[in-house]
């Protein structure tokens, strides 16, 4: 079997640490490295390889595509601007999220200020809807159904969301999620039952006789 | 095992967080009972329909340049705040001083003393047929074009002077003094001692420099002078060697906390500036606080960089709830419309920012 030249054999250091002139090595230690050395490129594939679970999940949480945006734009910069103090090269994708998590609260915090929070509290409002005749899933146009899923997710209570999207969504492990969050691992076990159960009976009309 | 067992773990079974023995207990139940096994069917069913979740927003190339324009702001502002860039600035600008002296008076001593060199070697080669070893002055005559090596004890007499207008490493005073010293046009040096950044005035060298030189008058015979006076003389010196004199004198007080301090404190300026704009204010008359606003948030990341680092969560969280409004100034439109002004305002005040600066 012919052996395929690996990747990594491209680079040539440059001499300074951190820097080398193959643009190739992607492995997050790497480019971690390439980007404390003054790799733009490399900050670049960092960005194009989390900007899309970060987005996700900071929409997930503030439910607005334009706040979303700038505040995945903001823990980039912040992340950026931390990259030096990151211990651990390989945990770069939970420390992203941790950053996106401080973020998303801190921006929600700030609305709740704002705008005195009047969330809406009625769960008929989603069932009003289209209680006449719960569909089956499977006969729920996807942006229709997603719809219910971000009303019923905006519902949920600040921990609870954030566990819900980490596992639920970006399917990250427990000790992942209580890295991310700080919270232990009983809480976010807990938090996210309840975070299930409420989701549950919020699209549970939807969902036909499945539940 | 007992359903009951079974369904308290079947949420941590599915998403396998349960250790390996665990797991194959669940699973031989679950092989076992067909309604603990409709639990599992269930979580898995609105898993598949969690996953169909559709999200409005979208990564756009737009993003990406958003992304990359707020680092690169970051990156000058790092430049900026860099504590070896004034030094760097400061001897840039006394090399360019330096060099139009040079021709004339700075020169001079060098000279001088390179004669002087080589007319006592020659004296002593005639005199010493046995090439015995010489006194010290002579034993070390000054390379070509380079300053003779002063004694330590003579740092501010004129002979320790480098004068030839240049940055040469070699001119620079004896390392076995435990100080290294950047000697400046203005007679101002800064000197590292045992890892305490100082600033001393060398009166010889202002004075001798004063006459080439279009500068103010030298200060006071002193050869060290306290922390107010020095800050004063070198103010009276150069505009240029202010400000590093003024930051080597704020670090000497209270490295974090003055720095912290002085920020703030513009920041509170800013803050109050912007808050007391008219309504009507048009853009160009924010241009001075977008400006202002754009260099405290470059000054804010490094600071907030600092207070992580060394723990000071106080600092962090007033620089924390400090950024967005910072943020906010600084990226007003040319043209920003009087609502966004008022946005602004109106969530400086809800989140009472000047008062919660003037508290810290």
């Amino acid at each position: 079997m012919m052996k395929l030249p690996a990747i990594d054999m491209m680079e040539v250091e440059t001499g300074q640490p951190g820097a080398y002139t193959g643009a190739l090595m992607n492995s997050t230690e790497e480019l971690v490295a390439r980007v404390r050395g003054g790799d733009e490129e490399a900050f670049r594939l960092i960005f194009d390889r989390y900007a899309r679970p970060l987005l996700s999940f900071i929409y997930d949480m503030v439910g607005e595509r334009e706040l979303a945006e700038d505040l995945t734009q903001e823990t980039f910069v912040r992340a950026y601007k931390g990259l030096s103090g990151l211990r651990d090269e390989a945990r770069l994708s939970t420390w992203l999220f941790s950053i996106a998590k401080n973020v998303a609260r801190e921006s929600l915090r700030t609305r709740r200020r704002h705008a005195g929070h009047v969330e809406l509290d009625d769960d008929e409002v989603v069932f009003e809807l289209h209680d006449e005749r719960p569909s089956p899933a499977g006969d729920l146009l996807d942006k229709e159904l997603s719809g219910v899923i971000r009303r019923a997710l905006s519902k949920l209570d600040e921990d609870k969301r954030l566990v819900f999207t980490l596992k639920v969504f970006q399917q990250r492990s427990y000790e992942e999620i209580a890295e991310i969050t700080g919270f232990s691992v009983g809480k976010l076990k807990t938090d996210l039952h309840r975070a299930r159960a409420e989701m549950r009976r919020r699209i549970g009309p939807y969902l036909g006789g499945e539940q | 095992m007992r359903c009951e067992d079974c369904l308290s773990v079947v949420e941590e079974y599915f998403d396998g967080e349960l250790e390996t023995k665990q797991t194959e207990r669940v699973s031989a139940h679950m092989a076992a009972c067909a309604d603990c096994a409709a639990a599992l069917d269930a979580l898995s069913f609105e898993q598949d329909i969690y996953l169909r979740y559709e999200r409005e927003a979208e990564v756009t190339p737009a993003l990406w340049q958003q992304v990359r324009a707020g680092v690169g702001r970051l990156d000058e502002a790092e430049k900026a705040t860099r504590p070896a860039s004034p030094l760097a600035r400061l001897r840039g600008r006394l090399a360019a001083s330096l060099s139009a002296l040079a021709p004339r008076a700075a020169f001079a001593p060098t000279l001088a003393l390179l004669v002087l060199g080589v007319a006592l070697g020659a004296l002593w080669l005639s005199r010493t047929p046995d090439h015995r070893p010489a006194p010290e002055l002579a034993s070390n005559p000054a390379p070509e074009g380079r300053a003779a090596a002063p004694p330590a004890a003579q740092t501010n007499t004129p002979a320790a002077v480098n004068d030839n207008g240049t940055s040469n490493k070699s001119n620079q005073p004896a390392p076995a003094r435990g100080a290294a010293g950047l000697e400046g046009a203005a007679g101002v040096r800064f000197v590292n001692a045992g890892g305490v950044n100082a600033a001393v005035v060398n009166p010889a060298a202002a004075a001798r420099r004063a006459p080439a030189a279009p500068a103010p008058a030298p200060p006071p015979p002193a050869d060290h002078l306290r922390e107010p006076e020095l800050l004063a003389a070198a103010a009276a010196e150069s505009p240029a060697v202010d400000d590093v004199v003024a930051a080597a004198g704020v670090r000497l007080l209270d490295p974090e906390e003055k720095e912290m301090a002085r920020h703030l404190e513009q920041a509170q300026a800013l803050l109050r500036s912007f808050q007391n704009e008219a309504p009507e204010t048009d853009a160009v008359a924010l241009a001075y606080e977008r400006r202002l606003s754009r260099r405290l948030l470059e000054e804010n990341a490094s600071l907030q960089l600092g207070a992580e680092t060394a723990g000071r969560e106080e600092s962090k969280q007033v620089l924390d709830t400090l950024e967005p409004f910072l943020l906010d100034i600084a990226n007003l439109r040319d043209n920003a419309s009087r609502d966004e002004v008022r946005s602004i305002k109106e969530r400086m005040r809800k989140r009472e920012i000047i008062a919660a600066l003037t508290v810290y």
